[in-house]
């Protein structure tokens, strides 16, 4: 059962490693397509374009990997930056407990009673469009669900014996936190962080889609399905290609995040029986 | 408490945000830039947008407090009515939405904890795990495209009365079933190997019985927590399919009103959504107390 699990994680990993270079190498691959061509304009799909072409006679594969590059990496770095404020914060707030426990519940009620939508708005109002202010509205946000899933676990493994004997010891709170807490949390958190890949790269597709976040002439999917929707009587291939690159990368995502939490719960009781 | 905590961040964030409300509201009044600056300061003196942050802050919230919203800067009517007019179409929409999910998410999750491994079982669960990562815009335009387009049996857009508010709340509907098909395989397989369950087979229940009567109790509660956070989502979360379909419902008045800065509509919708998000768990915290007595003994206990 075990085995056939591991077989699982490892060809769908596989998969994903394969187009996670396809997009990392897309510069390499791709880059003669993203080129205006006026004398290809808006083609059909074909053997030389798949996906067709788009009203500047660019080629709609090359560009779909193009922006999920920029996507990707706009995911990546947001989700590195929530998970190292999540895993702060949630441990911070776990592991000392008292005022700051409750200042963080607090905030915690506040973030999720509003609309997430809405107050990403606001700051995207208040900081304008763009790149940045897109991060800093996803970060906003993203740090949650990372600080309430490190809070629970640290709350579950603060009174281990291990946690008592580095107190008797003599190490110092830090000392604690890094050496002995965060690597016991980051088995659970590292699942999730593949997940919200997947899901931050959705949100900056959508909110480029609105006409807030990437701001062209950057090949990015969200504003690729935002311009193929004025050609949507004429030229569908413009937004169904993109979408479904899209929807292939964050499918992988999900599936492999996925199958990483099946795989490191079942480690977990078999480690913990180990010790 | 939460929902002022709330409200006041938005006005403070709004308040420190670029651009004065007057301003953008007289250029799209006049529809151009060219504008005098004795005419703009008297129109936010007319607005009271010309004080500091605290006192347009509590004007504001004495006025709540009787139940006061304010008037549009835009376009003078009381926020109240805007919101009413506006709520109709994005309640109908986010109900039809999360019946149809429920319809979905609940049946098909059934059906395949009940031929779990089989064919349908492994189908169901490839479904439901390309139809959480779809971006839901995309099904929208895609949709939009087959049925509206192509095969003509929806319409495209704008405001039809029911007939526009299908497509959006299916596009809707099947993003939200996605998680609920998930979560009741699941309780419904950890229910089946409880001990009660094997008991009522001793007692000789049927299948049908042991199901209706108790499984389904049992894994109403996850459901029911489920559906409540979606239907927060779609609170604020159907912006984006209302913009697709052009649909005029609070998302899409809400983010023209937050581009020209009109105060009192946002913090009045910001507030009620939150007073609704506030209620919406009320109401499913109220209803898992009714649903499982081992809530209720946490309560008494305390």
């Amino acid at each position: 059962m075990k085995n056939k699990n591991d077989k699982k994680l490892c060809i769908q990993g596989a998969i994903l490693l394969v187009l996670l270079l396809v997009v990392v190498f897309s510069g390499v691959l791709f880059g003669k397509g993203d080129v205006i061509h006026t004398d290809i304009m808006s083609q059909k799909p074909s053997l030389q374009h798949i996906f067709g072409t788009d009203p500047l006679g660019r080629d709609v594969l090359s560009r779909a990997f193009i922006g999920m590059r920029l996507s990707l990496l706009l995911g990546f770095i947001a989700q590195l930056i929530c998970m190292a404020i999540g895993v702060i914060v949630g441990c911070a707030s776990a592991y000392f407990g008292g005022i700051l426990d409750k200042l963080f519940v607090f905030l915690q009620n506040v973030i999720l009673s509003f609309p997430s939508m809405v107050l990403t708005f606001c700051v995207l109002m208040l900081l304008g469009n763009g790149i940045f202010s897109m991060m800093v509205a996803l970060c906003l946000f993203g740090w949650l669900s990372y600080a309430r899933l490190a809070r629970s676990q640290v709350r579950a493994i603060k009174d281990a014996n291990f946690i008592n004997g580095a107190k008797a010891v003599g190490s110092s709170n830090l000392q604690i936190i890094f050496r002995h807490i965060v690597p016991n949390v980051i088995r659970t958190i590292i699942p999730m962080f593949t997940l919200m890949i997947g899901h931050s790269v959705l949100g900056i597709a959508g909110l480029s889609f609105l006409g807030f976040g990437v701001q062209p002439p950057h090949a990015e999917i969200g504003l690729m399905i935002r311009d193929g929707m004025s050609y949507i009587r004429t030229f569908p291939w413009l937004f169904i290609f993109p979408g479904f690159v899209l929807a292939v990368y964050s499918v992988m995502l999900n599936v492999v995040g996925d199958s990483l939490q099946d795989r490191l719960d079942i480690h977990d009781s078999a480690n913990i029986s180990r010790m | 408490m939460t929902a002022l905590f709330v409200s006041f961040t938005a006005y403070a964030l709004l308040y420190f945000s670029p651009g004065d409300p007057a301003e953008l509201l007289l250029m799209e009044k006049t529809g151009g830039p060219g504008l005098q600056l004795n005419v703009v300061r008297e129109y936010a003196e007319i607005l009271g947008t010309n004080k500091g942050l605290l006192p347009m802050y509590k004007n504001w919230l004495v006025k709540m407090l009787q139940l006061d919203l304010g008037r549009s800067y835009r376009t003078g009517r009381p926020v109240w009515v805007e919101f009413k007019t506006r709520f109709v179409t994005s309640a109908s929409l986010a109900v039809m939405a999360t019946a149809l999910s429920l319809l979905i998410g609940v049946s098909l999750g059934m059906l395949s904890a009940k031929y779990k491994n089989r064919l349908f079982d492994k189908l169901t669960r490839i479904i439901s795990a390309v139809n959480m990562s779809v971006p839901s815009f995309w099904l929208a335009i895609v949709s939009m495209w087959l049925f509206a387009m192509k095969l003509k049996i929806a319409p495209i857009s704008g405001d039809q009365g029911f007939k526009s508010l299908i497509l959006p709340s299916c596009v809707l509907g099947i993003a939200g079933s996605a998680g609920l098909i998930r979560i009741t395989r699941i309780c419904i397989l950890e229910n089946l190997n409880e001990e009660y369950v094997v008991t009522l087979r001793a007692k000789g229940l049927s299948e049908s019985e042991r199901f209706r009567k108790h499984i389904l109790k049992n894994i109403s509660l996850p459901i029911i927590t489920m559906v409540t956070s979606n239907v927060i989502s779609l609170i604020g979360g159907s912006i984006i399919i209302e913009n697709i379909f052009g649909l005029p419902g609070i998302g899409n008045y809400l983010i023209k009103s937050i581009q020209l800065k009109d105060f009192p509509v946002i913090l009045g919708f910001v507030f009620i959504m939150s007073l609704t998000v506030v209620i919406l768990n009320l109401i499913s915290e109220l209803v898992s107390y009714a649903l499982d007595p081992r809530i209720r003994m946490e309560v008494y206990e305390k």
